[in-house]
């Protein structure tokens, strides 16, 4: 097993076993989350620490830069696939995730 | 042995006049078709391959999805497992539906001459006289407004979600009805209410409203409203008891959508944007969104029809027959004060 096997493995059990035990939904989940590999590696150190490591991945939106810590600081709901999922979001479409941080997270 | 042997049997095709050995070794030249009963109909149907014949699943195709092992379902299931692959082909069913309903909502209510309106701002109407002051029982709007999307439906009252509104200085931690965590950011909860016997079989919307004294806060209620009744909705068609209720709901593709939805839910805590963008959570935000405004006119003219009515029933009830100088009886207009719209007043109302 290489790295990077090892790796989406590690990531895919904790989903199934923490987060969702839907497998279609857990790769789901997983495919967004490892789609930029800054991101995925703070969160493969997130699951081992469960706490956001002090060299965080920041991404700049227009309202400022936004971290992990930053987002779990916003929504204290979101777990931490879900934080590192939102900074997907911010960097793939940060009008949609600056209106939600705005709104402040709307759930219905 | 005896008693079996003697038994009438079948004539064979090799030796019509003797009788086969049940107990004997297979045979491999045995002819199963020497056997075959002598119906007419056989012959037709041996021909005929076994197999579910093609399905072709439109809009309106009705499947009996309760018998696990028809073939038409079995047939369904595969051709619904494609459309699952795509979630394009899953977004446009829903997107389709949620433009019926909110069209049929529309047409019920929306047309300023319909009489379910009137009596729609009835039952707003109500909502403001039990509470007995300005304001309206946002409770019981809500309930007005969970039934008014309900009728436009054709979801019969067995079938329709309790609606329970909390207080909101008193913000629950915990669900009353399921006792998950309540959030501060959630609205509202349709859930099928496990933890409560006697559940109803149409779930229990819970509210939690953040604030009822701006407008954006009541109109965000309305919308949770619409949203959670359009979960139940949704509920219903994934369950497959619009078979039970109403047999043009019968589209197979619309339950299927559901259903995945459903079982292959996203939270939001586990992805925000994959939670707002599932077709089950959008279908039903855009057709909270384009309903409300809708009711919330309805709402205004039932707050105008109620002040308007307490003006004239006080009029009626309290001014003396033409004495008193400040009423309008009294300068011998007998017509009722003017209202600032147009409604037919129902004379049981007015006299009561």
């Amino acid at each position: 097993m290489n790295p990077n096997e090892r790796d989406t493995k590690k990531a895919l059990d904790y989903i199934l076993a923490e987060e969702n035990p839907d497998e279609d939904v857990a790769n789901q989940l997983l495919l967004k989350v490892s789609k930029y590999n800054d991101i995925f590696r703070e969160f493969l150190l997130w699951i081992d620490s469960r706490t956001f490591p002090p060299q965080n991945v920041a991404i700049p939106v227009k309202s400022g830069n936004y971290t992990a810590k930053d987002i779990h600081d916003l929504n204290p709901k979101f777990s931490g696939l879900g934080v590192y999922n939102f900074l997907v979001t911010l960097r793939d479409n940060p009008a949609f995730a600056e209106t939600a941080i705005k709104s402040g997270f709307p759930v219905v | 042995m005896d008693n079996f042997s003697k038994a009438p049997r079948p004539p064979s095709k090799h030796n019509p006049s003797s009788s086969y050995d049940i107990f004997s070794k297979p045979n491999s030249s045995f002819d199963s078709s020497a056997i075959r009963p002598p119906y007419s109909a056989w012959e037709t149907l041996s021909e005929t391959p076994f197999a579910p014949p093609a399905l072709h699943l439109e809009d309106s195709t009705i499947i009996n999805m309760d018998n696990p092992y028809s073939p038409y379902k079995l047939e369904a299931d595969r051709t619904l497992a494609k459309l699952g692959e795509d979630s394009k082909a899953c977004w446009d069913i829903a997107l389709k539906d949620y433009k019926e309903k909110a069209e049929s909502f529309h047409s019920t209510f929306g047309d300023f001459d319909s009489p379910r309106r009137k009596e729609a701002i009835l039952r707003a109407a109500r909502a403001f006289e039990i509470s007995g002051s300005s304001k309206p029982s946002y409770s019981a709007l809500c309930r007005v407004f969970s039934n008014m999307i309900c009728d436009s439906m054709d979801i019969p009252k067995s079938f329709r979600p309790q609606v329970i509104m909390h207080d909101p200085k008193e913000r629950p931690r915990v669900s009353v009805v399921t006792k998950k965590r309540v959030d501060k950011e959630t609205d509202g909860l349709h859930s099928r209410a496990c933890a409560l016997e006697n559940a109803p079989p149409g779930g229990i919307i819970e509210l939690f409203p953040k604030s009822l004294k701006t407008k954006a806060g009541i109109s965000n209620l309305f919308q949770t409203v619409a949203h959670e009744t359009f979960h139940a909705y949704q509920d219903i068609i994934a369950e497959h008891k619009e078979y039970r209720i109403n047999p043009t709901w019968g589209d197979t593709k619309r339950g299927f959508v559901y259903r995945h939805g459903k079982e292959h839910y996203i939270e939001s805590s586990q992805d925000y944007e994959g939670y707002k963008k599932q077709p089950v959570e959008r279908s039903a935000e855009n057709f909270a969104v384009t309903i409300t405004p809708v009711f919330e006119n309805i709402v205004r003219s039932a707050e105008k029809y109620t002040h308007g009515r307490r003006h004239y029933v006080g009029n009626t009830l309290t001014a003396p027959q033409g004495n008193s100088p400040s009423r309008p009886a009294a300068r011998g207009n007998l017509s009722p004060p003017k209202k600032s719209f147009e409604l037919d007043i129902p004379n049981f109302l007015i006299k009561n």
